[in-house]
């Protein structure tokens, strides 16, 4: 998605123009075999947050997030060991959304969305070497899709919201669940791509 | 002049005439003494608790109390104070709390334990001006009753559970100096003060009243409270009154009693009152209220104090004896030789009854709930019975009671035994996933046994394959082929523990196998034997052949350089690794050995 694309989108989908924050829980699935063996499927979990700035149809934002996860070594021959290895992950990323908010002045409840980004992350994996701790760490770059449904909580609670509004600027709140996937750019090594559920909480202003 | 008699007691006359008295629940009275113990030189109060497993005497003579185990009949003797006066038990928690007046104001403190220990705790004191001539429990309150040097006699409270003085409408002055018994019926406190005089006292308020009607020539010296409306009282003088509490009317029931009645007491679901005279223990039947006389306990002598529990009563006399009195069967068990026992052993029994009839032997469990029947046959009275009782798994570690149940046309009596056993703690469970292995380690989860004295769980290891049945004791040491040094850990029962024996060789497999030792040393059977091979271990990075970002130089050939700051975070939050150990694991004892 170009710029021109974006700026495009923004003047042509903006009522209005604001900011939207973002608090996220992830759970991902992992790919790589590797950190599957030692921290399971559903791996390093944890939270992100993110800031956008567009309008009705369309936001451009960043994100951060950051997950840990406890496991355990693994033997040549592929047994589980009782040693511990730990894995840190922060990743960012820069992201598009666009929104399909059909319905004006906020009639609508349920708003669907695609979303679609460039970002990264660094990692670090650490593990007892009897006695040593042992620490290899790197990032990777990549790109990332994905899509969901965002839930407006006025619809749920029109006097909350109303009051919300009157006393610290929200214009909308949501709770939005999304589906998406990463990939990272890499020839070798760890595979850090991952797909992932997120579950996060955003307000408008 | 005797008051008008109910028409029930004329409907019993006749029925007696018929062989036969009316009772309210069909119990038996007592028909005998069963047992008489001679305590000292005087028991002047005694007191039943409310679930009947204890009871204890007040010797004042010797100032002590006797506390008596209902299922055993074996008593303990507890120093009090000195001139003690009045007692009363409540049961606590499988055991019971027992107060006894003292004449320096105290009130003196025994704890019984649920295994018949009976220690004395710290009295319950402030307050009180005089000596203690009386206590009393009720649900929340624990109340004495003081005679001071002048004036009136005064009830005091503390809280039952916090043992503080109740202050608020407390102490109650009452009308009377003199104290000669009491009694305690739902919220209401009776003291009779000898004479015809009888206080109540409104247990919630404190508030004191006397009685109104005046009944000369009377010396009222017990009480015993039907319920909070209906007192009956002992009169010294020969005849039984009752007072209607909510009228304050006082009214002679039986004028003819005997020369003097020292004690009363009722058990209204089994349908019988006892009075007890100079020279005996008179039983009536007890209806709605006292009938007809049915029974006199000749020979039971000089009891002033009456206390009961279901089919029991017993009676405490100035002489120093503790009379027991009931219509059941009377089981006299024979001591057992002093011992710790285990499964396999026998236990000699022998007892007599002293009516004859059936009689069982039964292990654990209580009256109410009683356990499994481990043998049982006829007895001929007074003819002692062997009984071999073996040690099985319905013994369990510790003491355990073994019942003698005896039949008889008034219902079942018994008694019980302590026998200590002393059984070796069950093969500690070693699931397959207990064990694991690290580089050049070994670690192995288990959850200890739950017996009751577990002391130690020892791990054994062994490179050479061993089995359970190659070791009925210890284990593979490094004094035999293969065996390493054993890691020896306390063990709390149930307790989750976590051995981790480093130094071993890789690739060498290692026999792991478990055993539980009880605190006098008895040791448990091996448990399964799991094998493990510690190998050296890798982080994913290292198996996924992923060197990382150099140091210095984050932006690599796949990295975009730009996230050197994110690779700088992730710098940041480098922690150390935990081993979990488990909950409230000490380090080994002993240190493992060296790896084979």
């Amino acid at each position: 998605m170009t710029p021109s694309v974006l700026i495009l989108a923004l003047g042509c989908g903006a009522a209005r123009a604001g900011a939207r924050a973002e608090a996220a829980w992830v759970l991902p699935t992992l790919k790589d075999p590797h950190l599957v063996d030692a921290f399971g499927t559903f791996g390093p979990h944890g939270g992100e947050v993110r800031a956008g700035w567009g309008a009705r149809f369309v936001d451009v934002g960043v994100r951060l997030g950051g997950a840990v996860s406890s496991g355990r070594q693994v033997a040549a021959d592929g047994r589980v060991s009782e040693d511990e290895e730990h894995l840190l992950i922060v990743p960012v990323a820069v992201d598009a959304t666009v929104r399909l908010d059909l319905l004006p002045e906020g009639r609508q409840p349920v708003v669907p969305f695609v979303r679609a980004g460039l970002g990264g992350l660094a990692w670090r994996d650490s593990w007892d070497d009897p006695g040593v701790e042992q620490v290899v760490w790197g990032v990777r770059r990549g790109w990332e899709a994905g899509g969901g449904l965002a839930l407006r909580l006025d619809a749920i609670d029109p006097e909350g919201a109303s009051a919300a509004v009157a006393g610290s600027g929200i214009l909308d709140s949501w709770i939005v669940a999304e589906w998406r996937r990463s990939w990272t750019v890499q020839d070798a090594g760890l595979d850090f791509g991952r797909s992932a559920w997120r579950l996060a909480l955003a307000v408008d202003w | 002049m005797r008051p008008p008699r109910p028409p029930y007691l004329a409907w019993g006359v006749w029925a007696a005439l018929a062989g036969w008295v009316p009772r309210a629940h069909g119990g038996t009275p007592p028909d005998r003494e069963v047992a008489r113990w001679e305590l000292g030189t005087e028991v002047s109060d005694v007191a039943w608790s409310d679930t009947g497993r204890w009871l204890v005497a007040l010797e004042s003579g010797g100032a002590a109390v006797h506390v008596v185990d209902g299922w055993t009949w074996q008593d303990t003797v507890v120093a009090v104070c000195a001139d003690p006066s009045g007692v009363a038990i409540d049961d606590e928690d499988g055991g019971a709390i027992i107060a006894v007046g003292c004449a320096d104001g105290t009130v003196a403190r025994v704890d019984v334990a649920p295994d018949g220990t009976a220690t004395r705790g710290d009295s319950w004191r402030g307050g009180v001006s005089g000596s203690v001539v009386a206590v009393a429990w009720t649900d929340t309150q624990l109340l004495a009753v003081a005679r001071p040097a002048s004036g009136s006699a005064q009830v005091h409270a503390w809280g039952r559970t916090d043992g503080a003085p109740v202050t608020s409408g407390y102490p109650s002055t009452l009308s009377s100096s003199s104290v000669a018994g009491t009694a305690v019926a739902g919220s209401m406190l009776f003291v009779v003060h000898g004479s015809d005089l009888v206080s109540k006292v409104d247990l919630r308020t404190g508030a004191a009243s006397r009685t109104r009607e005046n009944l000369g020539s009377r010396d009222f010296v017990d009480a015993w409270a039907w319920n909070a409306g209906t007192v009956y009282l002992a009169d010294s003088g020969g005849s039984l009154c009752v007072l209607n509490a909510g009228g304050n009317d006082l009214a002679i029931l039986r004028d003819d009693v005997a020369p003097s009645v020292n004690a009363v007491v009722g058990e209204p679901e089994e349908g019988w009152m006892l009075l007890a005279t100079d020279s005996d223990v008179r039983v009536l039947a007890f209806s709605g209220g006292p009938g007809e006389q049915v029974g006199v306990l000749a020979g039971v002598e000089g009891v002033h104090a009456l206390a009961s529990h279901g089919a029991y009563a017993v009676g405490g006399a100035t002489g120093g004896t503790l009379s027991v009195l009931t219509s059941l069967p009377w089981v006299t068990l024979e001591p057992l030789e002093e011992g710790v026992r285990d499964v396999g052993d026998t236990v000699p029994l022998a007892f007599t009854v002293d009516r004859g009839g059936r009689w069982r032997v039964r292990t654990g469990g209580t009256p109410e709930d009683p356990g499994p029947i481990a043998a049982e046959g006829r007895a001929e009275a007074g003819v002692s019975v062997p009984v071999e009782l073996a040690v099985d798994d319905t013994f369990v570690e510790g003491v355990n009671l073994v019942w003698v149940e005896a039949d008889g046309d008034a219902g079942t009596g018994r008694a019980a035994v302590k026998v200590q056993v002393d059984r070796a703690p069950p093969a500690v469970r070693l699931p397959a996933d207990g064990v694991g292995f690290g580089d050049g380690r070994v670690v192995v989860r288990v959850e200890a046994p739950d017996v009751a004295d577990l002391a130690r769980i020892t791990l054994y290891l062994s490179t050479v394959p061993f089995v359970a049945s190659d070791w009925p004791a210890g284990g593979p040491t490094p004094d035999v082929p293969g065996g390493l040094s054993p890691v020896v850990r306390e063990a709390r029962p149930g307790e989750d523990l976590v051995f981790e024996v480093d130094g071993l060789t890789n690739d060498v497999s290692v026999h792991v196998g478990l055993r539980a030792t009880d605190a006098g040393g008895r040791e448990g059977p091996l448990s399964t034997v799991r094998v493990t091979t510690p190998a050296a271990t890798l982080g994913a990075a290292a198996r996924a052949g992923d060197p990382g970002s150099q140091c210095g130089a984050v932006g690599s050939g796949r990295d975009g350089g730009a996230l050197t700051l994110l690779a700088l975070a992730a710098m940041l939050g480098r922690r150390r690794g935990v081993r979990v150990l488990g909950r409230g694991v000490p380090p080994p004892a002993t240190p493992p050995g060296g790896g084979a």
